[in-house]
């Protein structure tokens, strides 16, 4: 609701706002381990990458952090990762559990990090459908879908979804900024009944299209919003001053600088996945305004 | 403190029975309309003494027995002055004519206003809406709280924004009141033009300090805006259309001189223009909003009048029928003049106000409707007595019931019925104050008050605990009416004048003043969604302790005021928020409220040339406005969003001829401090900044320069309509200023960044044709 009104305001200063590149110099910053990775209950090889920040007009790939120590443990078990590229650390095939907690753990350069995750059980989907809006009043050719989600939405609240879009098996939503999530404050223990849960830019019919929901955590629900708050929704004066998103990863070693703390996020969730080609129009459903 | 009350007036009583042969002559100072000037000044020429009229146009002056000459006079008008043989209490009311401009004449009038000079009151600064009306408009749409924006120690948010900081303080911290009602959110349009419409306005006056004790409520200043009554001789209209909205002004007597009726209204129709549009998407888009003022006014008797005013002002966005959004604020205000005896003047007021919006999303999956609402009822009782001409005695109470609903949102979808809301609360607010302006040397006046404050929380209401780390504990329900928290204070105000002849003067003055609702907002900009949160258990009051010094000097028997004035104001219990604080439709939203401590001093330099056909001032404010909240920045001592240390303001109108009018206007002020960023690193395929220092850099300096031209009609004796035609010109040189400062990842470079600035205002021409008959 908030991204709505966002939207809404951003709506009204397109309207009239006009931009120029800006020169300036800025400060440099010194460097942070930066940390992207997760565990699925999947099973696959699930993967960490280690990075390092960089001052903001580097303009150059993120350096990689080689030869760490990386390990996940569920409580009893510790699977150590292996550096199958530069800062790309995999485990070996294994599965999370629903309702287990996972820590990350990684040693770098003499310091020790850690972060912990629930991996939260994830409803079943039923069902999806593809939906449009009706453009045609205004002469505008819209080749995009909308995918609806059926599923009965659990009566525990303070849960959290992530939905990724696979089009012919890739994954379309590779950027964050692509990701539909929510929380269920509006459909908690209710039956989502077509639900608006992704968009196919050029949607062909005959295409596989896969949703993938993701059970997600709070903590990654607002850290993803927080995100997208300091890059694609920037409101300017309208939105409050920015701040650096809040990870769930942090510095084992003694040290009271608190800014020694990486960057990122480690998330475990569980997922579920419902294919459906796209059948040709007159099967997908009419959305309103009503 | 009651008993106070009644000994000092006793005492003034008292001494009044044993002066002997001592009148009062009272009445109300008019325009020829039968506007009430508020503050036309009353000069005794043999005493040298007098008194101002109140904001309604009421004085009093008691004098011994003799025969006087006493002047009336009022800023752009003739003075008038009257031969008094003072042997009996008399009543009489003046009228005062309009100057008429003429070219070739050199306007020299005996006796010049030097009010600014004599008077205690500093701080403050006072505009007619004939003045506004001469300032360059942004869209020629003249705005009275873009007119405030240039004078010293008053700045704009942000680029053509209508909420103002004063001294170093939040925009939340101004208290504006329309006809004693208080106004809580002054923008139309995201804050690009103020609720106020020129034409039903008859003056302001803005208090940057030195609040007077009958008001409280806000830190940082009083904007009191006073609406026309309504001409008492003869029907009039004004009106104008423009560029991007028309006005309309009907008012007139029902019965001479005792009854008259104002109503004004304003609809800006850009949506109408949207129509036109190529764009068929923009085409079923609304986009609007419009004001409605109304003031009825009626005469009793010489004893007792009646005021009923009333502002309706209502934004609306839609579109279509996939989202729509309207915000407004309502006030009335029902007045009772009463004059106790020629001595004793009583007003009393009954007041509403409302501030709410509602946003309804009709969309099938994610509809949904939410809605916020403040709610006032305020009684108040002010009591001006005259005991003589050194002291003029201000004493009464107000009382202020408030209901908070922050938020709900219902679900109108098909898939559920759910709804979350903040939960309402009702608060009570009351004030009790007594001040007097004494003059106790003949060079030497003392104004010195005492303001005394209660806020109280109450029922129906849900107050959570929260622990040190802001974390919720628990929370308790109250039933209405129970009253679970209570907050006061003493607001001392005094001030002081010393004269050193008719030209010179210092002034110095302290002013506490505490602060019981706030605005839950971390935007410099604030938006519409905005809500007032009152003090709790959680949220302590806002306090402010400000002191100010100031030179005051007038050059060229009074043709020009300057002044001089230094401040430093020292604020408690400020209010900040946590990084990405979450304020809407969140009930646990005291815990993302932060307090620390904020401070702001700084020297204001301002010259004005109010008369002749060369009118305008300079104005230079050089400042500091700093904070410090311990979960903020560290801990560190970071800028106020609000510190801008350099502000220029050049207003400079012309006329010409009779029917041409040149003005033009220029600001300057330092780049506002903002965060950017200084790292970055990659997440989820996106470069996403990191930042550090809270408002570490500065935005690009600010500046800007407007100009209009206006042709008055000719002037023919039998002809009633006047009208003008304006041209207006925002941003004559068309200075790109950044509205902001984006960072984000260059498109067409993978891994490479870039800083792009957006500016909102070009140069924007508008065309305005005003009548009047």
């Amino acid at each position: 609701m908030k991204k709505i009104t966002y939207i809404i305001i951003g709506l009204l200063l397109i309207a009239s706002a006009c931009t120029e590149p800006y020169e300036t110099t800025l400060e440099g910053s010194y460097e942070r381990l930066v940390v992207q990775g997760s565990i699925t209950d999947e099973l696959k090889n699930h993967q960490v990458s280690l990075t390092k920040s960089a001052d903001y007009f580097s303009n150059q790939p993120a350096p990689k952090v080689t030869g760490a120590e990386v390990t996940i443990s569920d409580g009893e078990m510790v699977y150590t990762l292996t550096e199958i590229s530069d800062g790309l650390y995999e485990t070996d095939i294994i599965a999370g559990e629903r309702g287990k907690t996972y820590t990350l753990t990684i040693i770098t350069e003499g310091k020790t990090y850690e972060a912990s995750c629930r991996l939260n059980p994830c409803p079943e989907a039923d069902s999806i459908n593809f939906g449009f809006y009706d453009f045609s009043d205004y002469d505008i050719v819209d080749s995009s879908a909308y995918v609806l989600l059926n599923a009965q939405e659990p009566e525990t609240t303070d849960n959290y979804y992530m939905w990724n879009i696979y089009i012919n098996n890739v994954l379309d939503t590779d950027t964050i900024n692509e990701v539909y999530f929510s929380d269920d404050q509006f459909v908690n223990g209710y039956y989502m009944n077509d639900v608006e849960v992704g968009w196919i830019r050029n949607a062909h019919v005959g295409d596989t299209i896969t949703l993938e929901t993701l059970s997600i955590t709070e903590e990654y629900y607002n850290y993803v919003s927080q995100l997208l708050t300091v890059t694609d929704w920037n409101m300017g004066p309208f939105g409050g001053p920015p701040a650096n998103p809040n990870g769930n990863i942090y510095e084992l070693t003694e040290n009271d600088n608190n800014n020694d703390d990486p960057l990122g996020f480690f998330l475990a969730y569980s997922t579920n996945r419902i294919t459906r080609i796209i059948p040709p129009k007159e099967y997908w459903k009419e959305l309103r305004w009503y | 403190m009651k008993n106070l009350v009644v000994l000092i007036i006793l005492s003034f009583l008292s001494f009044q029975t044993y002066a002997e042969n001592k009148y009062t002559i009272s009445g109300h100072v008019k325009d020829e309309a039968g506007e009430d000037l508020i503050g036309a000044t009353i000069y005794v020429k043999e005493l040298k003494t007098g008194t101002v009229t109140n904001v309604y146009g009421f004085y009093s002056l008691t004098l011994k027995e003799g025969n006087y000459q006493v002047d009336y006079s009022y800023m752009g008008y003739e003075t008038n002055s009257k031969q008094i043989d003072l042997t009996k209490d008399q009543h009489l009311n003046v009228v005062l004519q309009e100057k008429t401009k003429n070219i070739e004449e050199v306007i020299v009038t005996a006796k010049r206003k030097n009010e600014n000079v004599v008077k205690t009151e500093m701080s403050t600064v006072k505009l007619q809406a004939k003045e506004i009306k001469k300032i360059p408009a942004l869209m020629g749409e003249v705005d009275v709280i873009k007119a405030l924006q240039l004078l010293p120690g008053i700045q704009a948010t942000g680029e053509g924004f209508s909420g103002f900081n004063v001294r170093g303080g939040s925009p939340d911290q101004n208290l504006i009141l329309f006809d004693e009602a208080t106004v809580y959110n002054a923008s139309h349009l995201m804050g690009f033009f103020s609720v106020f419409n020129n034409d039903a306005v008859k003056d302001l006056k803005i208090y940057k300090g030195d609040i007077p004790a009958q008001y409280g409520g806000r830190l940082s200043s009083l904007l009191d805006i006073r609406m026309k009554e309504g001409n008492q001789k003869k029907f009039e209209a004004t009106g104008g259309i423009g560029t991007i909205s028309s006005r309309l002004t009907l008012e007139g007597p029902i019965i001479e001189d005792k009854w008259s009726v104002l109503v004004a209204g304003r609809r800006t129709y850009a949506d109408i223009f949207l129509l036109l549009s190529s764009d068929d998407a923009l085409k079923s888009t609304q986009l609007y909003f419009y004001d409605l003022n109304l003031k009825t006014n009626y005469k009793i008797n010489d004893n007792n009048r009646i005021f009923v005013s009333g502002y309706f002002g209502r934004d609306v966005l839609k579109f279509g029928e996939m989202y729509s959004f309207d915000w407004g604020n309502y006030t009335l205000t029902t007045r009772w003049n009463h004059l106790f005896s020629d001595k004793l003047f009583s007003n009393f007021s009954l007041i509403y106000s409302k501030y709410d919006y509602k946003m309804e999303s009709g969309n099938e999956s994610l509809g949904f409707k939410w809605i916020s609402n403040l709610e006032d009822f305020k009684f108040k009782a002010d009591l001006n007595y005259f005991p003589n001409p050194r002291n003029t005695v201000k004493f009464g109470l107000e009382v202020i019931h408030h209901h908070f609903i922050p938020g709900t949102a219902s679900s109108t979808n098909s898939i559920s019925d759910i709804s979350i809301s903040v939960p309402e609360s009702y608060a009570l607010e009351y004030g009790l104050y007594l001040s007097n302006e004494h003059k106790l040397l003949d060079k030497l006046t003392l104004n010195y008050g005492l303001r005394g404050s209660m806020f109280q929380s109450m029922g129906n209401a849900t107050s959570y605990n929260f622990d040190e780390n802001y974390e919720p504990l628990d929370s308790t329900v109250y039933d209405r009416w129970e009253i679970f928290n209570t907050f006061s204070g003493l607001e001392p105000r005094l001030s002081l004048n010393y004269t050193f002849n008719q030209k010179n003067s210092i002034k110095a003055s302290y002013s506490r003043t505490i602060q019981y609702m706030h605005l839950a907002s971390n935007s410099t900009a604030g938006s519409p969604l905005d809500v007032w949160v009152p003090s709790s258990p959680n949220i302590q009051p806002q306090l402010a302790d400000q002191v100010a010094l100031g030179y005051f000097r007038n050059l060229w028997d009074n043709a020009v005021e300057t002044s001089v004035e230094i401040y430093y104001k020292d604020m408690q219990n400020q209010i900040d928020f946590k990084d990405f604080a979450n304020l809407m439709l969140n009930d646990q939203y005291e815990g993302e409220f932060r307090f620390g401590s904020a401070w702001s001093y700084g020297a204001e330099f301002f010259i004005r040339k109010q008369q002749g056909n060369f009118t305008g001032w300079i104005s230079y404010t050089l400042s500091k406005a700093e904070r410090k909240i311990l979960e903020i920045n560290e801990g560190k001592v970071y800028s106020s969003s609000y510190d801008r240390p350099h502000n220029i303001s050049i207003v400079g109108s012309y006329d010409l001829s009779n029917r041409w009018n040149v003005s033009a206007t220029w600001v300057y002020a330092s780049g506002t401090p903002v965060t950017f960023p200084t790292g970055r690193y990659e997440q989820g395929n996106m470069i996403v900044p990191i930042y550090s220092e809270r408002n570490g850099y500065r935005m690009p300096a600010y500046h800007r320069m407007d100009i209009s031209i206006t042709l008055k009609s000719k002037e023919k004796p039998n002809k009633r309509l006047k009208s003008d035609l304006n041209l207006s010109v925002y941003n004559v040189y068309n200075r790109h200023n950044a509205w902001m400062i984006n960072f984000s990842e260059d498109e067409d470079n993978p891994n490479s960044t870039v800083a792009e600035m957006v500016y909102v205002f070009p140069i924007i021409p508008s065309l305005t044709w005003n009548f009047h008959f």
